[in-house]
């Protein structure tokens, strides 16, 4: 049994020319479609409650405990309790503002997964989670540039290659010269840096501020926990994408047979590397794999002679 | 006296057709050439009569010479900003597409679409680009040439001799609509005395086939120009009669109209393309119901069988031009919602999928679209309903619809049918455009970009 061919309608548009001429037809706005909740996708419910029910009963616990030094506290002196008191309750309110922003980064995260992986049945659909994910973003109008410009006749898939050749390129090519300073940066650093340990630390710090650039450039900021988050998400992903010996061999740290400007190119490009994941968990569009602007190649292309000619100079000194 | 100047008449004569020939085959050498280096390549804009190929090229030309105006965001030599400059120039080879009589018309008060074709036409466009700011731009000329669809109608023609064209054309309308409307003409007493009649029943004939919307009716020729082939020698129809003087007669103009009129056209103008768009217009042949549509579907057939498709070295190329690439282009789609543009381009797919496989294809995989070249209408939120608006044709009335949904495979039971030809099908009015602005369009970016993306 075939379904039945949705039937044609005719409508009566009466007086809609007089009240909208049909002019220049491409005028038309994008219709805008009803805001629609977006959830994060989260993994299973019972881990979520087991995790809050462990959470409650130490909020539980720690609170007992507190009320009791409060008392204490307090039987010695009144003013010892207050000030505990005071005290105690502006980190109470930091790690809440804290908890919270992570919050609601990580669902900024998923938010991108989501858009990246879910469809939505028309362009509309996903021009507005588009614009509701960037809204506040420092990009938000770069952003609503790229989705007016997408005709009002697109399917999903159209819009999504137009927005990948038009907006997504644009940030590309901004992440991969984030990418590719930062990279070259960490390199230079532990070329001229006496020690490996001062180098670990530098190049963790340079690494993660990198995350946080390259995040916000797709519309996610990551702070904090997120930023770590990410960190932690990109090694999963390269020990899982089986680099994990290429990684390890490009380590500076872990090879130290290798001369200073072999260790400084390693770092390069493990920083280029973290990069590009980076663009993978931020960006709300799956990155091409033949995208020449964003990859760990294309990075390592542009770096190389520029490294090549500083630490050339610098051995020589 | 006399003789030497009829000597030197002679020799001036002479000496003209020599340097006509050198002349003519200098230009065909140019022509030859230029498409060996790549500079030239040559677009069949192949469609049935009436499918879209005038307004497919009148918007073709705006798009590119109102380029600041133009959205051509699928079209990446546009976006980039490589095309500086493209000029419009008439093809010598051919007569001239008139573009500004089509912009009169689009612009006229009230707006008109363009004039059916009636003769073959061309145009080249010389399109400037430039890959790095600093180096001289390039050209590559764009030929595209026009013409009636019903020539295409003549192609079953090119295989069969009088005979067998005789017999095809009677078993192809012995039936179900097609006996009706053509059976004053196969009715007619086989007498020679009736034959002066054979003319003008035959040209009612093809004339009520056309208007019914068949695509297989040929000679295409005698529909376009009925009276030029009313003379004793030019004359023929199908004949299967016993008088042999008709039938030597028929025959004899039967084999000349294959020798002149069809073999000209597929040699200057079918046989010549390099890349090819195929433009349908699926929506009307689907509401003209199975027959009309088996029909188009057996015309189209007879098209990508004559098509000569094969990726193959430029310089060879030149010489043995064969297509390259090709688009299938559902045409009009601006009277459906775009929510079902994807399903048409899914039921041309399963429209053409067979004839292409069976066509002797090397290596040139062809793509699906569906386009407007000049969009007439919009799509608005009606009271929550999804709306085609346009105007009707006589620009007295707002029309306003939605379409029947579109089947992504042939329609098959009498159910499927009946919703399209239940549907109550309108011609749109063109939509107000200026003579200096591109006009409003779907997808021909698209087109555009699979037909010259590399060679810009
Ligand atoms: N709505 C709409 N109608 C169109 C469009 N293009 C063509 N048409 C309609 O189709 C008709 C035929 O278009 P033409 O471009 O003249 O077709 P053609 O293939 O050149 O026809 P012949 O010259 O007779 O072979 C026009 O008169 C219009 O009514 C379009 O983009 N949208
Ligand atoms: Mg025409």
């Amino acid at each position: 049994m075939t379904k039945p061919v949705r039937p044609a309608v005719d409508f009566d548009l009466g007086d809609l020319r007089d009240s909208s001429p049909i002019e220049s037809v491409e005028a038309l706005p994008a219709t805008v479609v009803a805001d629609e909740e977006v959830r994060s996708t989260r993994g299973s419910r019972w881990v979520d409650a087991l995790f809050i029910a462990t959470g409650l009963v130490l909020v539980v616990m720690a609170s007992a405990q507190w009320y009791e030094s409060y008392q204490w506290l307090q039987s010695l002196n009144d003013w010892l309790g207050y000030v505990f008191a005071g005290i105690s309750s502006a980190v109470t309110v930091g790690i809440l503002a804290l908890i919270a922003r992570s919050v609601r980064q990580g669902k900024q995260l998923a938010r991108a997964k989501r858009i990246r992986e879910q469809r939505f049945g028309s362009a509309q659909q996903l021009s507005k989670h588009f614009e509701s994910y960037f809204s506040g973003a420092e990009q938000s109008a770069v952003v609503r540039d790229a989705l007016a410009q997408l005709p009002d006749y697109f399917t999903e898939d159209e819009a999504r290659n137009q927005l990948q050749q038009t907006l997504m390129a644009q940030l590309d090519q901004q992440a991969s010269e984030i990418i590719t300073r930062h990279s070259q940066d960490n390199a230079l650093m532990v070329a001229v840096s006496p020690f490996i340990w001062l180098d670990m630390l530098l190049s963790v710090w340079r690494t993660s501020k990198m995350i946080s650039e390259v995040g916000a450039l797709y519309g996610v900021r990551a702070t904090g926990l997120v930023r770590w988050r990410i960190y932690r998400e990109v090694l999963r992903v390269m020990v899982f994408a089986g680099a994990s010996e290429a990684v390890i061999h490009q380590l500076p740290w872990a090879s130290s047979f290798l001369g200073r400007a072999g260790q400084a190119v390693g770092v390069a490009i493990y920083t280029a590397r973290i990069g590009v994941h980076t663009a993978k968990i931020c960006r709300p569009l799956a990155l091409p794999a033949e995208s020449k602007t964003i990859g760990v190649s294309a990075i390592t292309r542009r770096m190389i002679p520029v490294l090549k000619a500083r630490l050339q100079i610098k051995e020589k000194e | 006296m006399s003789r030497l100047a009829r000597l030197r008449q002679e020799y001036t004569r002479i000496k003209q057709s020599l340097q006509e020939a050198g002349q003519q085959l200098a230009d065909d050498g140019k022509v030859v050439y230029q498409r060996a280096l790549g500079e030239r390549v040559v677009i069949g804009v192949t469609g049935l009569s009436r499918s879209g190929k005038s307004a497919f090229i009148t918007s073709f030309i705006q798009q590119l010479t109102q380029l600041s105006s133009a959205r051509l965001a699928g079209f990446g030599a546009a976006v980039s900003g490589r095309i500086t400059a493209v000029e419009v120039h008439q093809n010598d080879a051919f007569e001239k597409f008139d573009f500004d009589q089509a912009l009169d018309a689009l612009t006229a008060q009230p707006r008109r679409w363009p004039d059916a074709t009636t003769d073959i036409t061309s145009t080249e466009l010389h399109i400037f680009y430039q890959h790095v700011k600093s180096k001289p731009a390039k050209r590559i000329i764009v030929e595209l040439v026009d013409y009636p669809g019903e020539l295409l109608f003549d192609l079953s023609m090119l295989a069969l001799d009088f005979s067998q064209w005789s017999t095809h054309w009677l078993k192809l309308n012995s039936t179900g609509e097609k006996h009706c409307l053509t059976k004053n003409f196969t009715q007619l007493d086989d007498d020679e005395a009736t034959h002066s009649l054979h003319h003008e029943q035959f040209v009612l004939a093809l004339k009520q086939l056309k208007q019914a919307g068949y695509s297989q009716v040929s000679p295409g020729h005698m529909l376009l120009t009925p009276d030029a082939y009313a003379d004793r020698d030019k004359l023929f129809v199908p004949y299967i009669g016993r008088s042999q003087t008709l039938r030597a007669m028929y025959e004899a103009n039967y084999e000349r109209y294959k020798a002149q009129e069809l073999k000209h056209f597929v040699t200057e103008v079918f046989n010549r393309q390099d890349r090819q768009i195929v433009l349908v217009d699926l929506l009307q042949s689907l509401t003209k119901g199975e027959q009309v549509f088996d029909d188009q579907r057996a015309a189209l057939e007879l098209i990508v069988g004559h098509t000569n498709y094969a990726k193959q070295n430029r310089l060879i190329n030149a010489i043995k031009p064969k297509v390259n690439r090709v688009v299938f282009a559902c045409t009009k789609a601006d009277q459906v919602l775009s929510g079902d543009h994807d399903d048409l381009r899914q039921l041309l797919f399963e429209v053409i999928k067979s004839t292409y496989e069976a066509a002797s294809v090397v290596g040139v995989s062809p793509i699906c679209e569906a386009i407007a070249a000049i969009r007439s209408s919009q799509e608005i939120d009606h009271k929550g309903s999804a709306v085609i608006a346009g105007e009707s044709i006589d620009q007295a009335a707002t029309v306003g619809y939605a379409n029947p949904g579109i089947l992504t495979h042939i329609p098959e039971t009498k159910e499927e049918w009946g919703a399209y030809t239940d549907w109550q099908y309108r011609p749109l009015a063109p939509p107000i455009v200026g003579r200096h602005k591109a006009f409003p369009h779907i997808r021909m970016d698209s087109v555009m970009n699979h037909l010259l993306e590399d060679l810009l």
